[in-house]
């Protein structure tokens, strides 16, 4: 009789690459993901500063965020399929390439460093449609090719930028303010507080009310879950400075933001109840 | 085949910490079952393969987020792979490089008796996949873990985020819709009769 199964060597071959993509993940990244979602968890709703948005949307001037000055016009040009667009020598100080994406067809869209970003038929024409990205300035580059499958329309606006991180600011008391940013944090965080007035946290007392401190001591997942179990549903205030770092201005609260969540959604390989 | 048969909890657990023996004890022990609900619904092998390989394919890359009901990681998979049916490819274009290259069985190998058997079957299944096409995909996932899985209402509507009472009431009404597009095609009794397989 023909039982309805998968095909072997169809199966086969997707099983290898199945365990293959999983072995990939490295007890090394793993340990960084449970840092990076324990971060995403508990600061849910509250606003440390990364600086890009903020100094952008002409908020307040944060120090040790990314300024991205432009260097160049942007061009812009439609195409279909794989298409090079020159955009002639680099101009003195330039750091990177910034494109900016907007997908006219639904379809696979590859940036020049192979990241790629998929269209949707449902994409097309809102603001879903457009991506962003930035590649450095190599020796010699002059022109960005993005690859896309034959009959697959898009836009592209490219121009030359100069990015750089400003440096943290130092107040009366010695003690570095500003953004984190890649070189870490300064002794003071720019944070907006629950009032909604910008200002800085003690990074040490963001840490401890983050857990930060406590994750860089846990030796196992299952260390960090426990963590995680006994802060959940708890809310850690900490209190909000200008950049003195003496007179208080409101609170930053951390909260533990799957606090609600009783039926193992948060974690995953929690068991259901 | 071992004799220390690990809980899909344990097994996932040990999946997410990289080990790939363990996802690939989860594959083995669904992808059947997964098969044939991909079959199901698109009523065609090779787009079947598609699908069920992309559940699988998504099942790691969207592991984060993957849910755990009653001790089973197969209500998760069974509704990403209906997701994958509904959305025809959308999420296999993440995929397409990768299944394109994996090899398939030449249609030809079958022998006579296996291809009159199986085109008759082929024509109740697109019957079926036709009438699971007149559902909303809430239904749809309702009626693939109830009728075609045997979940209990209470555990599907976990997976689904609907409350048991509106999950039998949504069960209730997808029965009748189902009944009339069937109707109008072949004498099928009820789609489970027809296309439950072996279990393993």
């Amino acid at each position: 009789m023909n039982e309805l199964r998968v095909d072997d060597r169809f199966s086969r071959a997707l099983e290898e690459e199945l365990v293959s993509r999983v072995q990939k993940a490295s007890p090394a990244r793993a340990r960084k993901r449970i840092r990076m979602w324990l971060g995403a968890g508990v600061l849910a709703g509250a606003g440390v500063l990364g600086g890009v948005g903020a100094t952008a949307a002409g908020l307040f001037v944060t120090p040790g965020s990314q300024q991205v000055t432009p260097l160049s016009t942007p061009v812009t040009d439609t195409h279909e399929g794989t298409a090079t667009i020159e955009l002639g020598d680099p101009p003195e100080g330039t750091t990177g390439i910034e494109m900016e994406l907007n997908c006219l067809t639904p379809g696979r869209f590859e940036f020049p460093d192979g990241a790629s970003t998929v269209c949707r038929a449902t994409d097309v024409g809102t603001p879903q449609d457009w991506s962003g990205y930035t590649i450095p300035l190599t020796p010699g580059l002059k022109s960005v090719t993005v690859k896309a499958d034959p009959g697959a329309r898009w836009r592209l606006s490219a121009k030359y930028v100069n990015s750089k991180t400003t440096d943290w600011a130092v107040n009366a008391g010695g003690k570095s303010y500003g953004a984190e940013n890649e070189k870490g944090a300064p002794d003071l965080t720019a944070v907006i507080a629950t009032n909604g007035i910008p200002g800085y946290v003690v990074t040490s007392e963001l840490e401890d009310a983050t857990g930060t401190a406590a994750i860089k001591t846990f030796k196992t997942r299952e260390e960090a879950l426990a963590w995680q179990e006994a802060r959940r549903g708890k809310t850690f205030s900490v209190p909000v400075y200008d950049s003195t770092g003496k007179t208080v201005v409101g609170d930053f609260v951390v909260s533990n933001g799957e606090g609600e969540t009783t039926d193992g959604t948060a974690l995953p390989s929690e068991p259901a109840p | 085949m071992g004799n220390v048969e690990f809980d899909d909890e344990r097994l996932w657990s040990r999946s997410i910490k990289g080990d790939g023996e363990a996802f690939r004890a989860l594959y083995i022990r669904y992808r059947d079952r997964i098969f044939r609900h991909a079959y199901r619904l698109s009523g065609d092998r090779q787009d079947a393969e598609d699908i069920m390989a992309t559940a699988f394919l998504e099942l790691w890359r969207r592991r984060a987020k993957v849910r755990i009901v009653e001790g089973s990681i197969l209500p998760w998979l069974l509704v990403t792979t209906t997701n994958t049916a509904r959305n025809s490819g959308r999420a296999a274009m993440r995929y397409r490089r990768l299944l394109d290259s994996l090899p398939r069985r030449s249609e030809t190998s079958d022998p006579m008796g296996d291809d009159l058997f199986l085109s008759y079957r082929d024509a109740l299944d697109k019957d079926l996949a036709r009438a699971l096409g007149a559902l909303n995909s809430t239904d749809l996932h309702l009626v693939s873990l109830v009728v075609f899985e045997e979940f209990t209402i209470a555990a599907a509507a976990a997976v689904l985020e609907l409350t048991p009472g509106s999950a039998k009431t949504r069960m209730h009404r997808a029965r009748q819709r189902m009944k009339v597009a069937l109707s109008g095609t072949h004498h099928v009794p009820t789609p489970t009769t027809v296309l439950e397989g072996e279990r393993s």
